[in-house]
């Protein structure tokens, strides 16, 4: 059966106030045959209730093993312009943050050489552009590098680094996460593209507690910016919020370790119980400020359930000072990834290998010193002993 | 360990493994550190052959060094 051109079961979805995939599929469809065709083989798929595409495991770019992910559809003869559909991986810059003129750039190259459609961004962070040919593949390379851009990861590689826009344009910022962002890219050039790893690596990097990068949930080491010393607190500006909140219910009754109390006049915290959550500085940020002394949590494992379940990451280091050019953080990076290539299994991610043989191996590998706020849950210690070695 | 010799050693290691098992950069790597080479010259080679086209990267639940051919999923 040919196609028709009719899409019945998608045009049902662009209905409603919401902005429609559809919709722009079809915006995309007057220009392209690959765009028409995905609209055809969408609808197919819909109609039939199950995929139509092919896994591709073998396209890429001379030299480089990740940035191009293929795809192939079972039905080619019917549906020529996706044939051959790859989704190229752009490194974007550090916090999405693009010129005007930069996307305009970009833009023109994937109109020339692809289906114009673009994912920005994937949940990697790569600005993804959707489906090309595989001839088209060498040239789109040629053309993005040639610009001062690059292809992202994907396999067993450092997937590209992502980070929040932090000092550039937020108050709560207590590391530079797109300096950082930027000098992990470069230092680890030939992990993010030649995949070398038992599984996927990646590495988030927000700027305080709030975590609008996600990383402890989604990504392999989370770099969470925050503070050592005390909250700054400003209590004329606290008198002025509890003319307008609820101060006792509201930031005192809602701090998740209980350290801070108000007296109506003021208010005080306990700093070493403060776990830093955020929670009363994003309530009060003209009376609460995070402290002078600052770095970041180090954390560990997080990942979404692909091969095992899911993992929320895990702190390996409470505070690290972290200063440019972050050759400590280079160094426990490096050091984490060999312990992970000598004992990880294939598609096993190094949180699950900390699951698997214990804290205490990966502990003993980067020489990091068992510290409470490792502990996961109460009660639990599972990874702290004596070696025999070391029992006098 | 020599440069070239190094490089016919992965290759063959890879082509003999065809079909049987994919090999990742990793097991490659423990290969030819056992037979004397050092990380960083196994590095270098394998570059050089993926560079040159001799060897591939491949993905399908994992990243795989293989040789170059024609995979089954393609379309013409």
């Amino acid at each position: 059966m040919s196609y028709d051109g009719k899409t019945p079961m998608l045009d049902d979805l662009e209905k409603g106030a919401w902005p429609s995939f559809v919709k722009e599929i079809k915006t995309a469809a007057k220009r392209t045959n690959t765009a028409k065709d995905l609209l055809g083989i969408l609808e197919r798929s819909y109609r039939d209730k199950v995929t139509h595409w092919k896994h591709g495991g073998i396209v890429g770019v001379l030299g480089y093993g990740g940035g191009v992910i293929g795809r192939y559809c079972d039905l080619p003869e019917e549906f020529p312009g996706v044939a051959h559909f790859h989704t190229v991986r752009i490194n974007p810059p550090s916090a999405f943050y693009y010129t005007s003129s930069a996307l305009k750039e970009l833009c023109d190259i994937w109109d020339k050489y692809g289906s114009g459609m673009t994912n920005m961004h994937g949940s990697t962070g790569d600005l993804v552009w959707l489906g090309t040919q595989t001839d088209k593949l060498e040239p789109i390379f040629a053309e993005i590098t040639a610009k001062g851009w690059d292809l992202g990861g994907s396999g067993s590689c450092l997937r590209t680094p992502s980070a929040c826009v932090g000092m550039s344009r937020c108050e709560f910022a207590n590391i530079d996460t797109m300096s950082i962002c930027h000098t992990m890219t470069h230092k680890f050039q030939d992990e993010l593209h030649r995949p070398a790893f038992p599984y996927k690596f990646k590495i988030k990097v927000s700027g305080c507690a709030n975590d609008c990068t996600a990383a402890i949930a989604r990504a392999d080491m989370s770099i969470i910016g925050t503070w050592k010393d005390n909250i700054r607190i400003d209590q004329a500006e606290v008198k002025n919020y509890s003319s307008k909140m609820n101060i006792q219910e509201e930031i005192v009754g809602m701090c998740p370790t209980k350290c801070m109390s108000f007296d109506g006049g003021s208010l005080k915290i306990n700093d070493k119980d403060c776990n830093r959550c955020m929670h009363c500085i994003n309530q009060m940020p003209k009376a609460l400020r995070p402290g002078k002394e600052k770095g970041a949590t180090i954390m560990l494992g997080g990942k979404a359930p692909i091969v095992t379940g899911a993992l929320m990451s895990w702190v390996i280091v409470p505070f690290m000072k972290l200063e440019a050019p972050y050759d400590n953080l280079e160094a426990l990076i490096r050091k984490m990834w060999e312990w992970w290539d000598d004992n990880g299994k294939n598609r096993e991610r190094i949180g699950e290998l900390v699951d698997r043989l214990g804290m205490r191996s990966f502990l003993e590998a980067t020489g990091l010193p068992p510290v409470p706020q490792m502990v996961k849950a109460p009660r639990t210690n599972p990874y702290v002993f004596w070696a025999p070695g070391e029992v006098k | 360990m020599d440069a070239a010799e190094l490089q016919k050693k992965i290759y063959a290691l890879v082509e003999t493994n065809m079909g049987k098992k994919k090999m990742k950069a990793g097991d490659l790597k423990k290969a030819m550190v056992a037979e004397g080479a050092t990380e960083e010259e196994f590095k270098t080679a394998l570059r050089e052959l993926v560079d040159g086209g001799k060897l591939v990267y491949s993905y399908f639940g994992g990243s795989f060094i293989e040789v170059p051919h024609k995979e089954g999923s393609a379309n013409p």
